[in-house]
């Protein structure tokens, strides 16, 4: 398959060709991810205003209500999108913690461990508390220590 | 299909079908050996590992609990004791569920994953549910008219956020026992606090004479502890 990319001048415009459909609609989904993970800013909601908040001050997500919450240090908001597609779309320092947290580890402030092997995560600037499941513990760390200590 | 739940699948008819033999008098193989103690004891073992591996405390001490009852007389034996009925089965399981109580009151477990419920009660409101475990409740005072916590045996924190967008008069059900729940209210808040408490424990910090958006605290606590307090 030849892949080919042209610069050009005008409006920023991505033109996928390709024989079939679906190869087509795969290539512009994961070409959506891409750009997505890229913003700074997601679109996040209390009540029906539209906040435009910037992803690096978002502490963690959670289920709540059969909605997905967005925590900042001030505030709440909630999220159109499922945990499953906010794993994807938010960049690599957001991990899953647990079925219904994903938090970012770079605000991170400790980390503390159950006798049973869950735990608790704090966050830098807020009281702010939420758990992490043991069956997400490996990974988790893995990443912390990819995230933070890796130069 | 998982291989432990395969093995253990298979002992379990057998204890069913060794049992029902039992029972009825009949001996296929080897009328001295108890087969279905055998097998029922083999079950909880394999259990008992599995939940000691998991962490899974309380499991294993009901399981634990479950083999001593079913060796019992073997045991006394053991011990040259006189009777072969130890303890009575369900004072054992009472004393079981007190060390439970115990050890969680003094390592609460955080998070317990399986016993975190969040769903809708009929009424349409929406319900949280933690027994056994810590639990912080963060609550959209935005979308806030209506909420119902239950705690068990356990610690819940209540939270508030987005402050500036409640309007008032939004109800919070808070139904605990044997355990402690603390609500967060902002200090300009009045809070209505109508919880009808039996041998427990209320504190609220914040009158209900004063100024502000109107928070109501309904429910009931038995032998356990709800604080409201002001932040």
């Amino acid at each position: 398959m030849k892949i080919r990319i042209e610069e050009t001048d005008g409006e920023e415009e991505i033109l996928i060709k390709c024989r079939s459909m679906d190869i087509g609609t795969k290539i512009a989904q994961k070409v959506n991810e891409i750009i997505n993970k890229e913003q700074v800013e997601m679109t996040l909601y209390i009540g029906a205003t539209e906040y435009y908040v910037r992803k690096d001050d978002i502490l963690f997500f959670e289920t709540q209500d059969n909605k997905i919450c967005a925590h900042t240090v001030e505030r709440m908001y909630r999220t159109e999108y499922k945990l499953f597609e906010l794993e994807d779309l938010m960049p690599s320092y957001f991990v899953r913690v647990s079925k219904s947290v994903i938090v970012n580890i770079k605000l991170i402030e400790s980390v503390s461990r159950e006798l049973t092997g869950n735990g608790s995560i704090t966050f830098k600037k807020s009281n702010k508390c939420t758990y992490f499941s043991r069956s997400y513990y490996k990974q988790f760390k893995d990443k912390i220590r990819e995230v933070r200590f890796v130069k | 299909m998982k291989i432990k739940n395969v093995i253990i699948g298979i002992l379990v008819i057998l204890f069913g079908v060794f049992g029902i033999l039992e029972a009825s008098g009949i001996h296929l193989i080897d009328s001295s050996v108890a087969y279905p103690q055998i097998v029922g004891g083999l079950i909880l073992a394999i259990l008992l590992i599995c939940s000691i591996f998991k962490k899974r405390f309380y499991t294993s001490l009901y399981l634990l609990a479950f083999l001593f009852m079913i060796f019992e007389r073997n045991i006394a034996q053991f011990f040259e004791l006189n009777k072969t009925n130890i303890i009575n089965n369900w004072l054992l399981l009472l004393f079981v569920t007190v060390i439970c109580i115990g050890i969680n009151m003094i390592i609460p477990s955080n998070y317990s994953k399986i016993i975190r419920i969040t769903g809708t009660s009929k009424s349409g409101s929406v319900s949280e549910s933690n027994t056994f475990g810590g639990h912080m409740a963060y609550i959209d005072c935005s979308e806030f008219t209506e909420k119902h916590i239950h705690n068990r045996f356990g610690e819940t924190e209540i939270h508030f956020e987005n402050t500036e967008e409640y309007v008032g008069n939004a109800v919070l059900t808070v139904d605990n026992v044997f355990g402690e729940t603390r609500i967060f209210v902002p200090s300009d808040w009045s809070v209505s606090f109508d919880v009808k408490n039996i041998f427990g424990d209320l504190s609220n910090s914040i009158p209900t004479a004063q100024y502000g958006p109107r928070l109501i605290i309904e429910g009931q606590n038995k032998f356990g502890e709800i604080d409201v307090i002001g932040v």
